[in-house]
């Protein structure tokens, strides 16, 4: 490496707002805020994030898709997860929410590359590479020992590339997307069911595509 | 006390400009030298050898702002320190954070685009657009030189979560840089 960039660099940095430095310097762990609040608030907000889903895209569920009042009632549900957002599906993770989910056979966990590899990395379920581009992780292993195909797709740039990396849901699957930690480290989780129209790009996606674009 | 009031004293060689820029900057220097050194017990040393530095500095200098430059001054001195802590204990100074960022960057040919101020506004501009624990994790790694597993302790994060996180800040700067014209 160059020892004038590195000198370039280093003076480059000096001119850093202190501002920028001092809350650098206060943000506090982002783990153990509170285990407990966070499930708790994630299923205050499971219910209002559902609501606002169904007014936000104008849908009725149909007879027999009603939205699962438990978690535990979705756990055999042919589910594809959409953990969207950074921080989204590690938040899903943590809750153990995700202990339910992952009992059904197929798997798909649609988020950024950072969301997929925090949750790699901090929920262990999952293992394979994490490549800032795209990342394409295979499930070996899920929290209740069960192995699961999965599809994990993403771009760096905040968009989802469908094709190969995901498979859109077919018609009748659910789709859950776990999101989202917002800025400010506060963890505005929302747990949106909704349920595929015609098994191709739906306001599922759309929905999940202008969350991570916010 | 307002920045020019600090000043102005200073140029009068008033001590009152040395109260006003501890009063005004006294904690973050510490936390700055705290974080770099990692040794709260230095922090006092390095706060006075910061205002010194800055008093013997104003005048002639008028640095404007006042802020970046003092807490420039402190992080200099810490870091200074620190580089010579480590080659007493393992016999080698660590850059290694710069190097990564010189490495992702292309620093000669940028150099010659815009100066190292402007490339620190462009730094702090595209850091105000990150979620605040992706710019905690820049300013500690890069900023305060910690190490990958400092910073990721300090922000609860795993360290290779926050590898992860900081390759991608150092791909979205120069992404950023790229968009706003200049060539990596």
């Amino acid at each position: 490496m160059s020892e004038a960039g590195k000198v370039y660099i280093s003076e480059a940095l000096d001119f850093i707002d202190p501002e920028t430095v001092a809350e650098a310097l206060e943000l506090r762990p982002r783990r153990n805020r509170g285990y407990l609040i966070a499930a708790a608030a994630a299923v205050c907000a499971f219910a209002v994030g559902a609501a606002v889903w169904f007014s936000a895209v104008n849908r009725t569920p149909k007879a027999g898709t009603e939205m699962p009042s438990k978690v535990s009632e979705i756990s055999d549900s042919n589910g594809v997860i959409a953990g969207g957002y950074e921080g989204g599906a590690e938040t899903a993770l943590d809750t153990g929410y995700l202990d339910n989910l992952i009992a059904s056979a197929e798997l798909i966990v649609v988020g950024t590359p950072g969301s997929i590899s925090y949750a790699a990395e901090d929920g262990g379920i999952f293992s394979g590479e994490a490549p800032e581009i795209r990342c394409t992780v295979s499930v070996t292993r899920v929290l209740k020992g069960q192995a699961s195909d999965t599809v994990v797709l993403a771009q760096d740039d905040n968009t989802i590339e469908a094709e190969p990396f995901v498979r859109l849901p077919e018609a009748g699957e659910y789709v859950w997307f776990f999101g989202a930690e917002r800025d400010g480290g506060r963890e505005l989780m929302t747990y949106i069911w909704t349920k595929t129209k015609d098994g191709k790009e739906d306001k599922a996606y759309s929905y999940i595509l202008s969350r991570l674009e916010e | 006390m307002t920045d020019e009031n600090i000043i102005s004293l200073l140029f009068e060689r008033n001590e009152e400009g040395l109260n006003g820029l501890k009063e005004r900057f006294g904690g973050l220097i510490a936390r700055v030298a705290a974080a770099i050194t990692g040794d709260p017990d230095r922090c006092g040393e390095i706060e006075n050898d910061t205002l010194l530095a800055v008093w013997e500095r104003i005048p002639p200098e008028r640095p404007d702002p006042l802020g970046a430059y003092v807490c420039a001054v402190a992080r200099n001195l810490a870091l200074k320190q620190r580089r010579e802590n480590n080659a007493q204990k393992r016999g080698f100074g660590l850059d290694v954070p710069l190097d990564e960022l010189e490495g992702a960057l292309g620093c000669d040919s940028l150099s010659q685009q815009l100066s190292a101020r402007e490339l620190g506004k462009e730094i702090d501009r595209f850091l105000q657009a990150q979620k605040p624990v992706d710019r905690a994790l820049f300013v500690r790694r890069y900023y305060l030189e910690q190490s990958v597993g400092e910073a990721a302790r300090a922000l609860g994060l795993r360290e290779n979560t926050a590898s992860v996180r900081l390759l991608r800040l150092r791909k979205s700067l120069a992404a950023h840089l790229e968009r706003e014209g200049y060539s990596i």
